[in-house]
């Protein structure tokens, strides 16, 4: 295994040293590494290993604040992804930078002419149509973004850097939001391409893809390359984990057994209306008893975070209705009512459960308002009080108690707050949405604890994509895909959990193979 | 190759006051300039002005009039930027709470007892201020519609509509002086002090200010207001409606801006006339700004700002150049303090590039 | 028949400021700055213009200086804006504020003088063209190059690839940027015309409009303005008939004080403008209608690179 490399005579790209700081964090260390023309190359590693420090590098999107980079052996350097683009690098984000309003042709040419040139769309949008189809990367270049699937998207940003010449194409994560159809297609375009003479790397976490996909594989942790190896070279799925996460990672989960209790929330017939920003999800039906742990799992737009919207109030649906606590509601009343014993985990830590310009203890009331205080007051002093027995009682790192900011307290530490503040409400059902995504595997190992101690007075509903996670917590798992619930399965089906993979690409007794 | 990086800064670094600092210094300089440029004497200028002020009891009480509108207006603003809400209506509510505190104490003479007399004008400015807001409030938090075009058509509807008013259906039969209504019986006059112009307004001003101090920090309303000010999305996670709260802040902002209309109708004008408004609105923004949302802070901005006003004026009196430079001062103001907040939430490294 | 004639001549002349000024702000707009200091920038350009004018006798010196003035304070807003991320809104309002003061205390001394004037288009050949003719007689030079600005903005904006450029970068400009859109510096460009246009636009009301200088003598045709951008949704075809409109309901109001006639009160003639362009914003942001012209979803937020 080398960590570090020579120049070799056939790279078309090396990089030489590379290293980037961002305050007191290096992102990346001087990392070097070649790689040849014609060569698809994937960059492997866990979240914050650096891969797109690195490639955002490469694209001109950051400087590094050391090293360099070379291109066909000459040093290179540019300050901007237009400055990349023009010598022939470009890259793919996770998050597209299309502009949603402009069509797919306005798009694809935008920044390319000199700007005093008029646009005859006409004309351009047939050259677009053409040349979309030359690479078997056909989109409707009269469409507006915001009309596209995210496959379709996806195409219009490799169209985007063909269409400028680039030699090198960067992506990042790229199958991250494809639904599993489109995931083929893509592996083939980007072997064609490669295959024409371009140069590929891309940038992902899932260790199936890499070995299936590509010529060589960096495995990058902690800033570091620590190691380039060809897809032959690994022995096994287990081994390259151990390589990206530096220890055996063997995630071992006490799950006692819990007796299961009475039936504490259930959804019939639930079905979301459409409207741009959600993806709707029809016919839903499921329930979940105290001692529970329901998972609903699938690829991430299927329908799972409008269904969390509606279960948790805050989307209206259309059609069904809720039982919660052997009541039942419809849609109005069950956005209107209090939901007491409900608590909510949303996924997004910092723009939903939390507000990182606020102290802890005003974070801590932010669900439990009505707790601390008489009327119309505040009673601060209590708050404070409680907020600093959560910190001590679940061993919460932070920089100055209670006082902190909520921004100041690392990832896995402020969910841990977040836990502390919904579970200390004595919940009755738990919604918690990919609760340990982003975390660190001790912080991840402490969320499992929690949830499954909650087994004991409550039901927990699980939202995660993580199928590590949904078969190590999970009691039932409801795969989603389309907006419907293909099959519930007990973790202790071992034929059924089988299929869930399959299940989540939407093949199913219900629908036939392949006309998806 | 020298290169400058902005960073932004772990900790938002100067205070108020050294921001402040930093943007008067420049104003002052600016101003200078100008003083010059039009053949005066700088330092005797401002001179002037300071005396104009703050040179005695007199003229301090004169600030303290000109301060009270711009109290309440100030905190209309800073109460709807909380909530990241731009209330650049305050003009048009103040003209609203005027001519509803006019209409109240010109036709319901009859019907209110004396005493009574100015808690129902009060009431009804403040009555008229919120109505006048009601309807941009409800076309932001139901559709979204941008607030600051809304209000800002809304003040020269407003405006227009006092004309109509003061020039028409409410003229004054006996048509002295200013265009305008006839005068208010005594009762509705608010009480005046210290044998100067300074009157009942300022100390209600004065006593919003505490009010809204206290909701913002110790209740649970107000800890929502912060809220939702600082994350929409926690906002709506936490179960607040966002939409009635907007409308409630607006309202109430509306009210306070009407306050100050009615404060200077009853207070000062003694009726409805041409001269309500006169920008003490869009003045508010400015002080709103810079009394960093605090309303504690408010007070001693808006008698700053008065200060410079009379200042002005003075200036007009003695040396007869135009009290605009008042304008031209507080501008300068404002831009200076919109630059030095730049440094106080950003560093800018230099690094060295490597070739 | 005449009556038609001067209704229509009186409102092709007033509508000429609140057009450049807004044809002006829809650049901006497009780009991703809100200059919410158009109606100061067009006292400076009223004020500096007289001055020039009357100091000059030049009116091309005269619009110049007008024009560069209003440059000037357009690229302080743009630099606050682009370059030290300040609060759009506050720094439009401090550049009202301060453009308010300085051309009243500078323009003091020209108040009541006797300025320059612009011909009127008054010639032969006008003479022989019907209605229309008699219209443009009573304009000056500047209406042709308003109505001009007109078409070629509208080109400029959706028909060239400068276009393209400028309203990606307002629509959303970290794909522009990655797209190789010089995104500051069209912002900045935008922001500078209109400066210019803004200040060509005051610089037309005191040399040709009223003509002569008085404090405050845009009476908030710049907020006006403003308000015609989303009135005629980023549009500048669309601007030309909301400054059409605003100027036939400034004519009728003179039309109806001289006549004596009052069909319709004058105070809802005035009101008019405002109301129709909040429910136009109501219709465009609520209804999501307006084709092409929505509002530019970066509008009045900072752009960074590495944020």
């Amino acid at each position: 295994m080398e960590n570090s490399e020579k120049v070799r005579p056939d790279s078309i790209l090396s990089l030489e040293g590379i290293s980037k700081r961002f305050g007191p964090v290096w992102a990346n260390r001087d990392i070097s590494l070649n790689i040849s023309q014609g060569e698809i190359h994937a960059l492997l590693g866990e979240n914050g290993a650096g891969k797109s420090t690195l490639m955002s590098i490469l694209s001109g999107r950051y400087r590094p604040d050391q090293g360099g980079i070379r291109l066909k052996g000459k040093a290179v350097s540019f300050n901007s992804p237009a400055g990349a683009l023009s010598i022939g690098i470009g890259m793919v984000y996770q998050r597209f930078m299309l502009v949603e309003p402009l069509s797919v042709a306005e798009n694809i040419v935008l920044g390319c002419a000199g700007m005093l040139k008029s646009l005859d769309m006409g004309r351009i949008n047939s050259e677009i149509e053409s040349f979309s189809k030359e690479y078997g990367l056909y989109v409707d270049p009269g469409k507006k973004i915001h009309q596209l699937s995210m496959g379709e998207r996806q195409k219009v940003e490799i169209l985007k850097l063909l269409y400028r010449r680039a030699e090198i194409l960067i992506l990042d994560e790229p199958t991250a939001i494809l639904s599993p159809p489109e995931i083929k297609p893509l592996f083939e375009t980007l072997t064609r391409l490669a295959g024409a003479g371009r140069t590929i790397i891309f940038i992902s976490h899932k260790l199936e893809e890499v070995m299936s996909l590509s010529d060589r594989i960096s495995i990058m942790r902690r800033g570091k390359i620590i190691a380039t190896l060809l897809p032959e070279q690994i022995r096994s799925k287990r081994e390259l984990a151990r390589l990206m996460v530096g220890r055996e990672i063997v995630l071992k989960v006490d799950k006692e057994k819990v007796p299961v209790g009475k039936s504490v929330f259930a959804v019939k017939g639930l079905g979301s209306g459409g409207s741009d920003n959600h993806i709707p999800f029809d016919q839903i039906d499921l329930e979940v008893r105290t001692g529970e742990i329901l998972a609903i799992t699938g690829v991430a737009g299927n329908g799972q975070d409008t269904l969390v919207a509606c279960l948790t109030g805050l989307l209206p649906f259309k059609k069904g209705s809720v039982t919660y606590k052997g009541r039942r509601f419809n849609s109005l009343e069950w956005i209107k009512t209090a939901k007491r014993g409900l608590v909510y985990i949303p996924e997004d830590r910092y723009g939903t459960a939390s507000i990182p310009a606020q102290s802890l203890v005003e974070n801590f009331m932010l669900t439990r308002v009505e707790e601390f205080g008489k009327g119309p007051f505040l009673d601060l002093k209590g708050a404070r009080a409680e907020t600093s027995g959560a910190i001590d009682h679940f061993g919460i790192k932070t920089p100055s108690g209670p006082s902190s900011k909520a921004r100041q307290l690392s990832g896995g530490n402020l969910q841990k707050f977040i836990l502390a503040r919904e579970l200390g409400r004595k919940p009755r059902l738990i919604i918690a949405e990919h609760p340990t995504q982003g975390l660190d595997v001790g912080a991840t190992e402490e969320v499992w604890d929690s949830l499954l101690r909650q087994r004991e007075h409550a039901a927990v509903i699980l939202v995660s994509g993580d199928l590590k996670e949904v078969l190590s917590l999970a009691d039932r798992i409801a795969v989603m895909f389309r907006g419907k619930i293909l099959k519930v399965i007990s973790t202790s089906d071992e034929e059924g959990v089988s299929q869930v993979g399959l299940l989540m690409a939407g093949v199913s007794e219900r629908t036939d193979c392949g006309s998806i | 190759m020298v290169v400058f990086k902005v960073e932004k800064k772990a900790d938002s670094g100067f205070s108020l006051i050294q921001i402040l600092l930093l943007a008067v210094i420049p104003a002052i300089l600016v101003g200078a300039v100008i003083f010059m440029a039009v053949g005066a004497n700088p330092l005797r200028a401002y001179y002037i002005m300071f005396m104009g002020g703050f040179g005695d009891w007199f003229h301090f009480s004169e600030v303290l009039v000109k301060a009270t509108p711009l109290i309440f207006t100030g905190l209309a603003v800073a109460l709807a930027a909380r909530m990241l809400l731009w209330n650049i209506g305050c003009e048009g509510q103040l003209v609203f709470g005027g001519i509803f505190a006019s209409g109240t104490a010109l036709f319901f003479q009859s019907y209110i007892p004396d005493p009574l007399m100015i808690p129902f004008v009060l009431l009804s400015g403040f009555a008229g201020g919120a109505v006048w807001a009601l309807l941009p409030a409800i076309l932001k938090a139901r559709w979204e519609v941008n607030e600051i075009i809304t209000t800002l058509m809304f003040n020269y509807i407003a405006v227009i509509l006092m004309e109509h008013l003061y020039f028409g259906p409410w003229r004054d039969p006996m048509g002295r002086g200013f265009p305008g209504t006839a005068m208010f019986n005594e009762s509705a006059w608010f009480p005046r002090f210290f044998q100067t112009r300074v009157h009942l307004g300022l100390f209600v001003a004065i006593a919003a200010c505490m009010l809204l101090f206290v909701i913002l920090k110790k209740t649970k309303w107000g800890y929502r207001i912060t809220v939702t000010g600082n994350s929409l999305g926690a906002a709506r996670y936490s179960g607040i409606n966002i939409t009635c709260q907007r409308i409630a802040v607006l309202i109430i902002s509306g009210g306070l801006a009407g306050l100050a209309g009615t404060s200077e109708v009853c207070g000062i004008h003694l009726r409805l006339q041409q001269g309500l408004a006169v920008g003490y609105g869009y003045d508010g923004i400015i002080i709103a700004f810079l009394a960093g949302l605090n309303p504690l802070a408010v007070p001693f901005v808006a008698i700053i700002l008065g200060g410079l006003i009379v200042g002005g004026d003075q200036l007009q009196t003695t040396l007869h150049l135009p009290s605009s430079i008042s304008l031209v001062l507080e501008g300068t103001i404002l831009l200076a303090i919109l630059a030095s907040n730049f440094f106080s939430l950003y560093r800018i490294r230099i690094l060295r590039r490597s070739a | 028949m005449n009556d038609l004639i001067f209704i229509a001549s009186i409102t092709l002349k007033s509508c000429i400021a609140v057009l450049l000024a807004s044809i002006g702000e829809i650049f901006t707009e497009k780009s991703g700055i809100l200059n919410l200091g158009v109606e100061g920038i067009m006292l400076i350009g009223a004020m500096t213009g007289f001055i020039i004018g009357y100091t000059t006798g030049s009116p091309v010196m005269a619009f110049t200086g007008a024009m560069l003035a209003g440059g000037l304070l357009a690229l302080l807003h743009a630099f606050l804006s682009i370059n030290l991320h300040a609060s759009q809104v506050i720094s439009g309002l401090a550049i009202t504020i301060f453009g308010m003061g300085m051309s009243s205390f500078l323009g003091r001394p020209f108040i009541g003088k006797l300025g320059i004037r612009l011909e009127e288009l008054d010639c032969a050949f006008l003479d022989k063209v019907p209605f229309l003719g008699r219209i443009l007689a009573q304009q000056t030079f500047l209406v042709l190059i308003a109505l001009m600005i007109v078409p070629l903005s509208w080109f400029i904006l959706f028909r060239t690839n400068l276009g393209l450029n400028i309203r990606a970068a307002g629509e959303d400009p970290a794909a522009a940027d990655a797209a190789g859109v010089p995104v500051k510096f069209l912002r900045y460009g935008c922001t500078l015309f209109g400066g210019l246009m803004a200040g060509m636009a005051g610089a037309y009301l005191s040399l040709v409009y009223t003509p002569g200088w008085k404090e405050g003598m845009s009476a908030g045709q710049g907020w006006i303005a403003i308000a015609m951008v989303i009135f005629s949704t980023w549009n500048p075809v669309r601007a030309l008939f909301g400054a059409l409109l605003f100027g036939g309901l400034n004519a009728l109001q003179f039309y109806f004080q001289a006549t004596g006639a009052e069909l319709i009160p004058t105070y809802i003639l005035r009101i008019l403008p405002y109301l129709l362009t909040v429910l136009v914003l109501f219709l465009v942001t609520a209804l999501k209608r307006g084709g092409i012209g929505t509002t530019p979803s970066a509008l009045g937020n900072p752009f960074s690179r590495e944020e």
